[in-house]
């Protein structure tokens, strides 16, 4: 057994060049994987959050000065109702929006107001359902016409554009990740042919020897395993720390996406596993391949 | 210990190298193989460490059929067989003690043992004080004896040896014969193929002499048997 290991890590030595290149390939490779795998999970939650939302969003304009016009707000409330396909309205006051946000972003109320010099940047919003999904457009439209309503936004544009973002994301991803699995793969094979010609003779010795097919087979099998996962760890800590900065970032800086990163970090534990034995299962696959056609056993 | 029951081999290239041989050879027997170049000597060895594969016939050691051997059984029947060459094969990276010690390392035996029996091993064929050598610092004689020793590490029952003379001079390659011949006399049943006439008639041995790939003259005893077919 540690003559099996002595002599792979030999090998790994000896084609310094080309294990590096293999490595290297193995470690994109996984680390394309990797990223793919979170964007696809990230932009799931993002459809069907939005996918949710056949709600219709109605603000009311703070430059009408109606902020405080309780009876104002019955009346748009009513004209809403009343425009068709709509089923029913739900007033949010600016303080219940505020908390729901704080809620979201697990901070305090107070925090938020913070953020705006002290005061509550939330107008008046009319949550309203409609009916029939594929009228949401022209329902918006028409909110949007009632006087006092400044804006009334509908998820369902950017819902299909996401959509098909996605869509395309997944394509080429798959894709990307195919092409440099591939590519790894290839190279591991390369390396490994590169050293059963330099081994050659010691091969046939070996043989002559009666050394079994295992023990022949051993070194490059290890060989290929730990291109495999090295590629592979290091793949998991550029994913691993590309992860959290990002998350931080976005948690810093960009809080008003509807992107939820888990606290308990599960999908990045889940990544992070399928991608080394995605590392090994290549590693393994690529010695055997490799060594099939070049040792007649 | 081996038999040979009509074989034929015939390489892919389409050049018949052997015609319906028979041979049998008993354990303990030690037999010259001679011949004209091309005539078939190296191919026969190969058949019985199984590098090739016969087109024809049986190729039996101690009742085993080495065609229909799996690929997996077949180091284990090649542990039973040493083999040399006239072109030594040895690893030029590797110390004489580690030539010799790769044949137990490959086996995964104990590194004591190994040392040990090496140590033992390059004695019996005089090289222990290079064991520490490597093989481009050794003579053509020496390098030989370390491939014996090599071979004969494991103890097995049969050693074959294609031309093992070849490429040393008369004194020399006397050198060789007589280690194989200690060792034939320690129990291995010993097959030699070799131009070497000088040795082969003055040790007095068994002569199977083989010309365009078949067997043309045989003196040792069994002989006849064989070519009856019995
Ligand atoms: N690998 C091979 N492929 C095709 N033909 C071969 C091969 N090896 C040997 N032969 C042919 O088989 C015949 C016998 O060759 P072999 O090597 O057994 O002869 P030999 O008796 O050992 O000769 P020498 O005394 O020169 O070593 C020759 O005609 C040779 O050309
Ligand atoms: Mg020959």
């Amino acid at each position: 057994m540690g003559y099996i290991i002595r002599q792979a890590l030999r090998s790994l030595v000896r084609n310094f060049w080309l294990s590096v290149a293999s490595i290297m390939t193995m470690m994109i490779s996984l680390a394309i994987l990797g990223f793919a795998l979170i964007v696809l999970d990230m932009t799931g939650n993002l459809a069907t959050s939005i996918e949710s939302q056949v709600q219709i969003s109605a603000y009311v304009g703070e430059e009408e000065g109606l902020e405080e016009d309780v009876a104002m707000i019955a009346e748009i409330e009513k004209k809403i109702l009343a425009v068709e396909h709509v089923e029913g309205v739900t007033v949010v006051t600016p303080e219940e929006g505020l908390e729901v946000l704080a809620q979201e972003k697990g901070k305090s109320v107070e925090e938020i107001k913070m953020d705006f010099a002290g005061i509550n940047p939330l107008p008046y919003r009319f949550v309203v359902d409609v009916s029939e999904k594929n009228r949401v457009k022209e329902t918006a439209q028409k909110i949007e016409n009632i006087q006092g309503v400044y804006r009334a936004d509908y998820g369902q544009g950017v819902l299909e554009k996401i959509l098909g973002l996605t869509r395309t994301l997944r394509l080429v991803g798959i894709f990307v990740v195919l092409v440099f699995a591939l590519a790894a793969f290839v190279l591991i094979t390369l390396n490994i042919r590169a050293n059963v010609f330099s081994r050659e003779k010691e091969i046939q010795i070996m043989r002559l020897v009666g050394a079994s097919n295992a023990f022949i087979r051993g070194p490059f099998f290890v060989e290929g395993t730990l291109v495999g996962s090295i590629g592979a760890v290091i793949a998991v800590i550029v994913v691993g720390s590309g992860y959290s900065i990002f998350s931080q970032f976005v948690a810093r800086e960009m809080n008003f996406l509807p992107i939820g990163f888990g606290a308990d970090n599960q999908i990045l534990m889940t990544v992070l596993a399928i991608m080394i034995a995605v590392g090994v299962f290549i590693g393994v696959t690529a010695s055997m391949v490799s060594m099939r056609r070049f040792l007649k056993l | 210990m081996i038999q040979l029951r009509s074989v034929s081999k015939v390489y892919p290239n389409g050049s018949k190298a052997l015609s319906r041989i028979n041979l049998e050879v008993p354990k303990n027997d030690f037999v010259f193989l001679v011949g004209s170049s091309g005539a078939g000597k190296s191919t026969l060895i190969k058949l019985l460490f199984r590098e090739e594969l016969a087109t024809r016939g049986k190729v039996l050691i101690n009742g085993v059929d080495l065609v229909g051997l799996k690929n997996r059984q077949v180091p284990y029947m090649r542990r039973k067989m040493g083999v040399i060459f006239q072109d030594f094969k040895l690893l030029p990276n590797q110390t004489v003690f580690d030539n010799v010690a790769f044949a137990q390392r490959v086996l995964g035996q104990p590194s004591r043992l190994i040392r040990k029996r090496t140590l033992q091993m390059l004695d019996l064929v005089g090289l222990a004080a290079k064991h520490k050598a490597f093989p481009n610092e050794l003579s053509g004689g020496e390098q030989q004896r370390v491939c014996v020793a090599r071979a004969m590490i494991n103890s097995p029952e049969l050693l074959l040896a294609d031309e093992p003379t070849g490429n040393l001079d008369v004194d020399t390659a006397w050198g060789i014969a007589d280690l194989l011949c200690k060792f034939n006399e320690l129990g291995t049943t010993i097959i030699m193929s070799t131009h070497a006439m000088h040795i082969v008639e003055n040790l007095n041995k068994r002569v199977v002499r083989v010309e365009g790939g078949e067997i043309v003259e045989d003196t040792g005893q069994h002989a006849l048997l064989t070519r009856w077919g019995l």
